[in-house]
């Protein structure tokens, strides 16, 4: 009845009247309803993961870089962090050490006799033995026999020397042996080393008067240190009524453990500096 | 080459235990770590290169020590004597023998000491004091001493390597 061409063309008018009706109903409704909602809800959680994934990946992209930069600003923090603790330790070190100096350069001019400042680069090998090295050898004046104090008191004595170092045997190594008295009473006797953190006050005549907290002094009779210089404190005094010398500990005035810095006498003469009871 | 690498570690050695481990305060009494290298040079290398070398640290630690010279270079002669023996008869190379070893010499070297100071009539230590020591001293082995036995069998390992490798390109110089 109709021919294929006219059969085209009335349904071409069909479909973009219906499309015209659909639109002008659609446009009169509100949005949201009906299978608008339907291909929301079955499209949602895909868009949901997809944008959920692509805003995992720019996070990571984004942070990675942020962290990047976060991190190495981190590590630059944390190097300015570590140079100022060390700075600081360096800091605090010379101020300790300035003060030990400075104990030494007000103790030095105390002394008889010239005397220079040695380090002390290292400790006997021994549990057994007390001896230490310092930096100080015969080209800075440094020779057998010379006396080695600090501001606390005696330390000991140099024992060899070669140019640049010296080996100093400490009171307290048991080959160590100084004539000593006890300041309160003038009480004689010889300080001996035990090779622990201790010296004994040997030959103290059983009548002399020698009690717990006396200060025992050199006595400048062994020709190797100055007279008046503090060695010790008594800390012991043992005597068995029918023993002919009192048994006499002492605490070295000098704390050996903590030792850094020593003054050597070069030329001792064996007067008195002024002794204070406070020095330890 | 060989003396040079021995005076290297040796004087590594000295400074560490004469400079560095005494400022820890935490360490105490830690034993001479010269001892565990004249056991290495003993155990694992011949007499006529270790021997001079031995002799040549007892002599530098009796220098530095407050102690009647010869001591250290009597304990270490004797130790590597005494090693040296030992070897022929037990297997060196156990870590388990080595870290023995060193406590036996840890244990000599003070009972050494403490011989020499009773000779001196110089006195001082009480027993407690002496035994708290080398307790002290053993223990400290008993920790670092796997690891040194550890370090001894690799460098063993390392110049036997070196050695065969000398041995066979002389052998191949001669072929040729």
């Amino acid at each position: 009845m109709f021919s294929k061409k006219t059969v085209l063309i009335l349904v071409g008018i069909l479909l973009v009247t219906v499309n015209v009706i659909l639109l002008a109903i659609t446009t009169r409704r509100p949005p949201g309803t009906g299978i608008g909602r339907v291909m929301i809800a079955f499209a949602a959680p895909f868009q949901g993961l997809a944008t959920r994934t692509a805003n995992a990946v720019e996070g990571v992209w984004r942070d990675y870089f942020f962290l990047v930069s976060v991190s190495q600003q981190n590590q630059a923090l944390k190097q300015q962090l570590a140079q100022a603790v060390q700075g600081n330790v360096q800091r605090h070190e010379l101020e300790l050490e300035n003060n030990r100096l400075r104990e030494l350069l007000g103790f030095k001019r105390s002394l008889p006799g010239p005397a220079i400042a040695a380090q002390i680069i290292g400790k006997d090998p021994s549990a057994w033995f007390k001896t230490v090295i310092i930096d100080k050898g015969q080209a800075d004046g440094v020779q057998r026999g010379l006396p080695a104090v600090t501001f606390h008191g005696v330390v000991g004595q140099i024992v060899e020397s070669s140019s640049h170092q010296s080996r100093l045997l400490l009171i307290i190594d048991r080959n160590s042996a100084a004539d000593a008295l006890v300041q309160r009473t003038r009480a004689r006797g010889i300080v001996k080393g035990t090779s622990r953190d201790e010296c004994y006050l040997d030959y103290v005549m059983h009548e002399d008067d020698v009690r717990v907290g006396d200060l025992v002094v050199s006595s400048g009779f062994d020709g190797v240190f100055p007279k008046g210089l503090l060695m010790g404190t008594v800390t012991t005094v043992d005597f068995q009524g029918s023993d002919f010398f009192k048994e006499v500990r002492i605490t070295p005035a000098v704390d050996f453990e903590r030792l850094e810095e020593v003054l050597i006498i070069l030329k001792p003469q064996l007067s008195a500096p002024r002794v204070s009871s406070d020095r330890r | 080459m060989s003396y040079f690498i021995y005076i290297v570690s040796s004087l590594c050695l000295v400074t560490l235990q004469t400079a560095l481990i005494p400022r820890l305060g935490f360490v105490g009494h830690f034993f001479d770590l010269l001892l565990p290298w004249v056991i290495y040079l003993a155990a694992f290398r011949p007499v006529h290169e270790a021997l001079p070398f031995v002799m040549f640290m007892g002599a530098l630690m009796d220098n530095l020590s407050g102690g009647p010279f010869g001591l250290y270079l009597t304990s270490y002669v004797w130790l590597y004597i005494a090693v040296r023996l030992a070897a022929t008869v037990v297997r060196a190379e156990n870590a388990m023998v080595l870290v023995l070893v060193i406590i036996a010499a840890v244990a000599s070297q003070n009972g050494l000491f403490f011989m020499v100071i009773g000779m001196s009539g110089a006195g001082g230590h009480t027993t407690g004091e002496m035994i708290r020591v080398v307790s002290e001293q053993i223990g400290w082995v008993l920790l670092t001493g796997p690891l040194i036995a550890l370090g001894m069998r690799q460098a063993k390992r390392l110049t036997s390597r070196r050695a065969r490798k000398v041995l066979e390109s002389r052998a191949a110089t001669q072929a040729e």
